[in-house]
């Protein structure tokens, strides 16, 4: 039942993503990595705006959008913590969505270069055979 | 409309023969953190000097909080924080009797914050006793900015208040912005060049150019929405796409449009040939102003 | 003290202190502390002398007032327009109100308080008081770098002092009655109009003003005085036309010369040379035209002298290329780095000295020639031209107070450069007197031997100088 800090966060200006999605697909991947465990307590949105000077409504609307897909809750007069997961299966599709930019940004490459979709599928199967 | 801080009706200004400001309208909201955008001598001073009222406009009305600029009371002179681009300081005074000559004449001085922006921004004694023209840019620029946050003021007006600092200066000052002045609700107006700053800090932002705001929005949304689609002339051109701000003819014939449609452009990045690429707000910046 | 007069006093006192500091920070002490130390001696005196205290109050606040009114001419009225700046005046709540306050406020009490002291004594008040408000009010306007104000004010002292011409009629009718009444009104309007011309509200104007003020006050440092300035169309063309010779030509010597700036080359010498001779051929021709034949003679016998004043101008020269050498650093350090010109500080610095020698004597003849030419056209006797020369010869070693060590010393500047030239015309003419008497030689001619001695030996030992001296363009001056 940790309470986190404000800098176990960082965000990168200049890139085409909004600040406040780094921030939503940062705390998603902390969670799915088990980094963030259910209960934990998050750091307000006072404390992340002052560490990363951001405009606290970016912060809030980051939060906001979490709580609305059920990653964080809030609790009474204690502010954010994150939410229970209600099962395995339901965390193996959360992880699969979270990979899903990724993957459409290789697809895109893949298109651009134009290979069909049969060697790219090959490809892939390899080099996760590679990293395991 | 009626409640806005801020507003501007088809103002107009020439100097000689170029127009700076055309037929430009910008209204301001309460509690809004709104950056200007624009290239160098786009008239980002300007437009915000005639909106503060120290430049006559040729034509067109700016009220603040409802009065006319021209004849501003002093109820609402002291609501109003501004940081020029040059420092206008009064060089021959050190810090110290600056700020104690600004805090007799402003009903509201928050003198502990005062003394802690100070200590924390490199005021040491020796510093604060030496005239403010022995003082090196970046020192002048920091105590600008103390003293237009010194009187709590619900409208903050700055430009380019970071242009002399460094990296961990912009940063205090982001800092500073967030804790004492976002919190408060007052209502923020930069001009800045440094988009990064403008990224973390800023709501809304508002792109000058030809004399008018050419684009205005939230930032999130513009960043969400931009997209350039680069493809073939053959398929692109004679084709109006969504919220498109620009066209171009690239050298090797091909044809690029920003846009900030951003979703509906989905199913056109799947006909082959064409590409639809994300915006950072470098590139935005760059295509809208050019 | 009720609440509702304390704000504006304490405002004023503060306005007053802030306006005072412009000038000097201790200057609102000083001001005051020196009033207050005129009145107490004065009172003291007049005191002793006359027993009598309302004589001595008298007195004593005559000295007050005086005093407050120096300082608030000379310290407070261009210190205020300072701090009205377009922002100030604009964003910042009451200021320009209230220094516009206490500016009438000083105004209308000095007027009155003078018109009062009139009293008894054979001015009359009533014209005291219209004289002192119009020009108090015409001196404000002309601090604040406005161009009528410095008409008005010089309009109105000159119908002061020289108010006996004045028509009679007029000056009666001011004295008392319906005359005076409107006159006080057209001049409590002016004043009105001054105040707001003084403390402008923003806008263009006030922008521009602002700048007329810094480029007034630049004006009055050394470096500002020889700044450059926009140039007349003749002399650019021409400075073009040598730029461009001298570029294409490649001469380094010639190119080291256009450092000092478009304005301080030679060419506009020349320029101003032409102009002054041109001018001296139309003054003699109208004087042989139309003068009578004494003054004609007058001109023949010491005509020459005045012109020979005009050799003085080699000070200002001198000065000013010291000034510029000092002041054009950065374009200096890109001029060390630009092959044509020689490597290594001996060299280098014996280049320079060539080059400011050359240009130095250059202006120098100039002048001479100009000098000789003009007493030639007023018609004097050979003896009066060899003794023009010979004071033209005096000024000579002016010519090498620009040979120095420029990257330790910036050069002669102001009355060290006079102290100098003093001293070297007493050398001079210490050795034409003994001159004199030993070998016979007139005074002058003795002197100017001299002088020219001491100028080859002033440039010997520049040239000395530069041999051993580091590099004259330094990044910065050493210590």
């Amino acid at each position: 039942m940790t309470n986190h800090a404000a800098h176990l966060f960082s965000i990168a200006t200049g890139s085409s993503e909004p600040i406040y999605r780094q921030l939503v697909d940062q705390i998603k991947r902390l969670v799915a990595a088990g980094q963030m465990a259910p209960g934990d307590g998050m750091p307000s949105v006072r404390e992340v705006a002052q560490a990363l000077a951001l405009n606290p409504m970016t912060v809030s609307k980051a939060y906001s959008l979490l709580e609305m897909e059920g990653v964080l809750t809030r609790r009474r007069g204690l502010g954010m913590e994150v939410a229970a997961r209600t099962g395995t299966a339901q965390s193996v599709q959360e992880r699969a969505e979270l990979l899903r930019p990724t993957l459409e940004r290789a697809a895109m490459e893949a298109r651009q270069l134009e290979l069909d979709s049969d060697t790219v599928l090959s490809l892939f199967t390899q080099i996760l055979k590679e990293q395991a | 409309m009626t409640n806005a801080i801020i507003q501007s009706a088809a103002i107009s200004k020439q100097f000689g023969s170029a127009t700076i400001l055309n037929q430009l309208d910008w209204q301001i909201m309460p509690g809004q953190v709104i950056g200007l955008l624009g290239r160098n001598g786009a008239g980002k001073s300007t437009l915000l000097e005639c909106l503060l009222g120290l430049r006559e406009t040729d034509a067109g009305s700016v009220r603040i909080y409802g009065e006319d600029v021209a004849h501003l009371s002093d109820v609402t002179r002291a609501r109003i924080g501004y940081v020029p681009q040059k420092s206008d300081l009064f060089e021959w005074m050190t810090p110290r009797q600056m700020l104690a000559y600004f805090k007799a004449l402003y009903p509201r001085w928050n003198g502990a914050k005062v003394d802690g922006l100070l200590a924390r921004w490199g005021f040491d004694q020796l510093m604060q006793n030496k005239p403010i023209s022995k003082l090196s840019g970046g020192e002048q620029q920091r105590l600008s900015i103390i003293r237009a946050l010194a009187h709590d003021p619900e409208l903050l007006v700055l430009d380019e208040p970071v242009s002399a600092l460094d990296p961990v200066g912009r940063r205090e000052f982001l800092r500073e912005l967030v804790d004492g002045v976002i919190e408060r609700g007052t209502t923020v107006v930069f001009s800045t060049h440094i988009l990064s700053d403008l990224e973390r800090v800023a709501l809304d932002l508002a792109f000058l150019k030809d004399g008018r705001i050419a684009l205005q929005g939230r930032l999130d949304d513009l960043l969400e929405g931009a997209r350039r689609v680069v493809g073939p002339a053959s398929l692109l051109d004679g084709r109006q796409l969504a919220g498109e701000l620009r066209r171009q003819r690239t050298p090797d014939g091909s044809v690029s449009v920003i846009t900030h449609g951003g979703a509906g452009l989905a199913q056109l990045g799947k006909e082959s040939g064409v590409r639809v690429e994300a915006l950072s707000l470098e590139d935005l910046f760059i295509e809208v102003t050019q | 003290m009720s609440a509702a007069l304390k704000g504006p006093a304490a405002d004023y006192w503060l306005l007053w202190r802030m306006a005072l500091s412009t000038r000097h920070p201790r200057a609102s002490a000083i001001v005051l502390g020196l009033t207050g130390v005129a009145t107490l001696v004065v009172a003291l005196l007049v005191q002793l002398k006359n027993a009598d205290p309302l004589l001595t109050a008298s007195f004593a606040l005559r000295i007050a007032l005086g005093g407050m009114m120096m300082g608030w001419m000379l310290y407070f009225v261009p210190g205020a327009v300072k701090l009205n700046s377009p922002f100030t005046a604009r964003l910042v709540p009451r200021l320009r109100r209230r220094l516009i306050e206490l500016t009438a406020l000083v105004w209308l009490v000095a007027i009155v308080s003078s018109a009062l002291m009139a009293q008894g004594t054979k001015l009359s008040p009533a014209l005291v008081f219209l004289g002192t408000g119009t020009w108090l009010a015409a001196y404000g306007l002309g601090q604040s770098g406005n161009r009528m104000g410095a008409w008005v004010q010089f309009a109105a002292w000159t119908c002061i002092v020289f108010n006996q011409h004045l028509p009679a009629g007029l000056v009666e009718q001011l004295k008392g009655g319906t005359g005076f009444a409107v006159a006080a009104l057209l001049m409590l309007a002016f004043g009105a109009l001054a105040l707001q011309w003084m403390f402008l509200n923003g806008g263009e104007r006030h922008y521009a003003a602002r700048e007329a003020q810094i480029l007034q006050a630049e004006k009055l440092t050394a470096a500002g005085q020889f700044k450059e300035r926009r140039q007349h169309r003749i002399g650019a063309s021409l400075y073009e036309w040598v730029l461009r010779r001298d570029s294409t030509a490649r001469n380094s010597g010639r190119l080291l010369g256009h450092l000092l700036g478009a304005r301080n080359h030679w060419v506009y010498r020349a320029l101003a040379m032409g102009g002054i001779l041109a001018g001296g051929v139309v003054a003699v021709g109208l004087l042989h035209a139309f003068g009578s034949l004494e003054l004609q003679e007058m001109t023949a016998n010491i005509g020459w002298a005045g012109a020979a004043l005009l050799m003085l101008g080699a000070l200002f020269d001198c000065e000013r290329r010291n000034v510029r050498l000092k002041d054009t650093a950065t374009e200096q350090a890109l001029m060390r780095l630009v092959p044509p010109l020689p490597a290594g500080a001996p060299a280098f610095n014996r280049h320079l000295a060539r080059t400011l020698l050359r240009v130095g004597l250059l202006e120098w003849a100039m002048l001479a020639a100009t000098v000789l030419c003009l007493g030639l056209l007023s018609g004097a006797s050979p003896a009066d031209l060899g003794m023009q020369a010979c004071l033209c010869c005096l000024t000579l070693p002016v010519v090498a107070a620009n040979l120095r060590d420029h990257a330790h010393h910036a050069g002669l500047l102001g009355w060290r450069l006079l102290c100098g030239f003093v001293l070297s015309v007493c050398i001079s003419f210490a050795v034409g007197a003994v001159a004199h008497t030993v070998f016979g030689l007139p005074v002058l001619v003795g002197a100017a031997l001299a002088s020219i001695v001491i100028a080859a030996a002033l440039v010997a030992n520049g040239f000395r100088r530069a041999e051993t001296a580091p590099y004259a363009f330094p990044a910065g001056r050493l210590a």
